[in-house]
């Protein structure tokens, strides 16, 4: 289900909504969440929910081992058993297919005679979000920076709260533990006003920014080779905005449905297009994804500590291991490279960088996170290069054709996304001519969910 | 982090988006189920998609009238290609069956011939005066009852062939150029009402009827066709680039009159179809009716693309086959002994009479928006099917 769908929002929101507020234990609230959190999956496939259901209830135990014991071993069997059985669900549903393509081309470019097949795996929607849950979850318990809770729906809840289920944010734990521990006395009036507003904005950012986007620049980009070089930077420059106001506008929404329930979900996006370096731009852009890498793979690796070179490989490490966790492609391992090499160069020369007029600066993050974008949403190494060449081989062409409301959201997206304050540093208590400006919006996309086709979230599919 | 702002004060204004945006999304909802609660004539561009009732017994509404003076072509619509449009105006109706026939003719039986057929012998964007059974009654001087526009099972030919065709009458199988085999389930009752029938007992028949308008209207949200046809308006090429522009093919005949067909029609045409599932399975109908003392008419009907391709601007000269589909369907059938009219050389040879004549009243056999055959197209069709006819008598 999605939240920019008709069944969501006249059916599931309202429901669970009304009953969650009519029930008042702290475990009925956690056993309703973890319910309508099921079917919410289910609406994708109901055939996945085992699997959720798996990884919850093995890391829920591991965390009561972890709770109960003292002595190393055991704890260490309770922290590496269930990240094992995480890793090796994602590992199967999302890189097997992945792994035998590589190694049969690899076979074939080597005229071995070898050759895997195997079934068509389906990716279950979200299972790159919910083991990362579970793992931080595991890891915490393990740091002792959490106490695992021993109330198994209150684990549940967490792991399967809808908002935050197939797209994130990534919520370690600790950052929602106290809201969960309190569920049954949240302030529901300022919830509902503050929770209405990120999700207006939020549905406005994906429906009416991302998804017109969208409409403009796939048909261009099912046919790389046919771009001229100002259609080829137009439809770069909207993939960026599309990518920030899709996923950016999920969070939003994510965000408000959690107030909604009494529930603060952490910030995701801090004006990544405004970042003064790369650097900046990785504390901005998906911050719980960059935060759970920097804590979780990148100063266990070592981080900075060490000689210099350590210090670079641990960068390159993980954030090879961050693109591919986007998406099983290589594609998705050459952005992560580039931005590793970004890093790297920046941590070079960064006594020059911080000496340019920061508006420079800025101008240059946004040109180099731009053309990484390449590869993000290119299927394959040759739609990349052909794109790429198109950029910056001039090849005199009219720009796009017949679409005139996407120049027009493009700057409007340029707008907000360069010079705009992010949803988490506005004032939530819009004027009654903005609340109505935005309400009209709100409606207007509901027109656009009506009358056009399924536009899922673009993080759906990782 | 940057923590979002404080909770907004109480505020006793309703111009709040904690008010506008729930009341936004209850009016719609409003607004969407009222809306379901009206005829879809009010908001359909043609009879088709007013009338359908799909999942039921008939494909359309029983005693049912829908007029328009500006509907248009299924290939226009289905491409968002408002240039191409051409309206015109068509009264379609229903009989109690919901069939397209004149009021009575249910009531009447005592048929000649029955026509079975897809949405070609429906009469698809046609007139009342104008179907392929309306115009072969008029060409013969008999009653012919319309049953087209549905995918019957043997069951429902043969409960409407004696129900309302007399003794010895014709079956008429209007298959369309299509490939797969039409009528293929099982011999069971299968649609939705005729299963609650038998559930129900038939003097809670009423119920059914009541359950058939809620799935009717449950189906269908006028909401979602107003806000299709509002955003597809923006896209027009223009504002945003047309997304559907793709289904459908524009070109051009020799004479430079413009034509739309289906987009998959032409990729249909390159494939070569095996024929013999069709003619195994016209050969068991034929079987099964001649027990039931019918006789069986096949007429087939070839795609749009089918017909034109030769006379495009290219031409295309389709597929390196040794017979084209229907052809091979026609021989098997023959080969079988079973009647059949085979509509594509007499179409071809129309459509190319009618080159230079332009537009839609110039000839043409099929409308240049939709994928049917106009009025004279099926006009065509009655002609031969009737000289065939008058050579099965006895």
């Amino acid at each position: 289900m999605l939240f920019n769908s008709l069944p969501f929002l006249y059916g599931f929101l309202p429901l669970t909504y009304l009953v969650f507020w009519r029930l008042n234990g702290k475990q009925s609230r956690y056993v309703w969440l973890t319910l309508t959190g099921y079917v919410f999956y289910a609406f994708w496939n109901y055939r996945f929910c085992a699997l959720m259901a798996l990884s919850t209830v093995v890391s829920y135990l591991a965390g009561l081992g972890l709770r109960t014991w003292t002595d190393p071993q055991r704890r260490r069997l309770c922290l590496i058993a269930p990240v094992t059985i995480d890793l090796c669900l994602l590992g199967f549903f999302k890189y097997a297919n992945f792994a035998m393509d590589t190694a049969n081309r690899a076979a074939g470019l080597l005229h071995l005679p070898f050759y895997l097949s195997g079934p068509e795996i389906i990716l279950p929607v979200g299972i790159s979000f919910y083991t990362f849950h579970t793992i931080t979850y595991i890891v915490d318990a393990y740091r002792r920076t959490i106490t695992p809770t021993r109330n198994f729906f209150e684990f549940s809840c967490y792991v399967s709260l809808f908002s935050q289920l197939v797209a994130g944010p990534i919520v370690r734990f600790s950052q929602i533990e106290r809201d969960l521990e309190n569920i049954d006395r949240g302030d529901r009036r300022a919830g509902w006003a503050l929770g209405w507003s990120f999700f207006t904005i939020g549905m406005v950012k994906k429906v009416l920014i991302a998804d017109t986007i969208a409409a403009a620049i796939n048909p261009a980009l099912a046919d790389v080779t046919t771009l001229s070089t100002s259609s080829a930077w137009l439809c770069l420059l909207g993939y960026a905005y599309q990518i920030y106001f899709d996923f950016s506008g999920y969070s939003d929404m994510a965000v408000g449905l959690g107030h909604l329930f009494g529930l603060r979900i952490p910030q995701n996006f801090n004006s990544p297009y405004q970042a003064l370096d790369i650097s900046d731009f990785w504390r901005r852009w998906h911050i719980s994804l960059s935060t759970c890498l920097r804590d979780y793979l990148y100063i266990p690796l070592g981080g900075n500590r060490g000689p210099r070179w350590m210090a670079y490989r641990n960068v390159m490490i993980t954030m090879l291991l961050g693109g591919l966790w986007h998406g099983a492609s290589w594609t998705f391992v050459a952005w992560g490279g580039y931005h590793g090499a970004l890093l790297m160069a920046y941590r070079l020369g960064r006594r020059h960088w911080d000496a340019a007029p920061a508006l420079l600066r800025r101008a240059g993050t946004f040109l180099l996170v731009l053309v990484g974008w390449v590869f993000f949403r290119s299927t394959s190494f040759p739609m990349a290069i052909d794109w790429l060449e198109r950029m910056f081989a001039w090849r005199p062409a009219p720009a796009l054709s017949g679409a005139s409301l996407f120049l027009l959201v493009l700057a409007v997206s340029a707008a907000v996304a360069h010079f705009g304050s992010n949803t988490f540093a506005m004032r939530h208590q819009p004027r009654p001519a903005v609340a109505v400006s935005l309400a009209v919006l709100f409606a207007l996309g509901l027109l656009v969910i009506y009358g056009g086709p399924r536009m899922p979230f673009l993080y759906f599919q990782f | 982090m940057t923590g979002p702002a404080a909770a907004p004060a109480r505020s006793q204004t309703p111009w709040r988006l904690a008010v506008l945006v729930p009341v936004t999304i209850g009016c719609a909802f409003a607004a969407d189920l009222t809306l379901r609660m009206l005829p879809h004539d009010l908001f359909s561009f043609r009879a088709w998609e007013a009338t359908r009732t799909p999942g039921e017994d008939a494909p359309f509404l029983p005693n049912h009238r829908y007029h328009s003076d500006r509907t248009y072509g299924n290939l226009a619509a289905v491409g968002n290609l408002r240039a191409f449009r051409q309206y015109r105006s068509v009264t379609f109706t229903t009989d109690e069956l919901g069939y397209a026939n004149a009021p009575d003719l249910a009531r009447r039986g005592g048929a000649a011939a029955i026509v079975f057929g897809s949405s070609f012998a429906a009469g698809s964007e046609l007139g009342d005066d104008s179907t392929l059974a309306a115009q072969l009654a008029r060409q013969t001087g008999r009653t012919v009852y319309n049953a087209g526009g549905g995918d019957p099972n043997f069951a429902e030919i043969r409960w409407l062939a004696r129900r309302l065709v007399a003794p010895g009458g014709l079956v008429i199988l209007e298959y369309p150029e299509r490939g797969d085999v039409p009528f293929i389930t099982p011999v069971h009752v299968t649609h939705r009402t005729a299963r609650c029938r038998e559930v129900i007992a038939p003097r809670l028949t009423g119920v059914c009827s009541v359950l058939g308008w809620l799935a009717r209207h449950a189906a269908v949200s006028p909401l979602q066709i107003l806000a299709q046809r509002g955003l597809k308006l923006l896209q027009d090429d223009r504002w945003l680039p047309n997304p559907y522009a793709g289904t459908v093919l524009q070109a051009r005949l020799r004479d430079g009159q413009g034509m739309l067909f289906l987009a998959q029609e032409r990729v249909a045409f390159h494939l070569a179809a095996p024929d013999a599932p069709a003619v195994r399975y016209v050969r068991w109908l034929d079987r099964k009716l001649g027990r039931e003392n019918f006789r069986v008419l096949v007429v087939l009907v070839p795609r749009k693309y089918t017909v034109y391709a030769p006379l495009l601007d290219p031409p295309d000269p389709g597929p390196d086959q040794s017979a084209p589909y229907l052809d091979r369907v026609e021989q098997g059938l023959r080969a079988a002994g079973i009647p059949v009219v085979n509509l594509t050389a007499r179409f071809r040879a129309a459509a190319t009479a009618a080159l230079g004549r332009g537009g839609a009243g110039g000839g043409s056999i099929y409308f240049p928006d939709d994928t049917h055959w106009n009025a004279a197209g099926a006009a065509l069709a009655a002609r031969d099917i009737a000289r065939t006819w008058g050579g099965l008598e006895p």
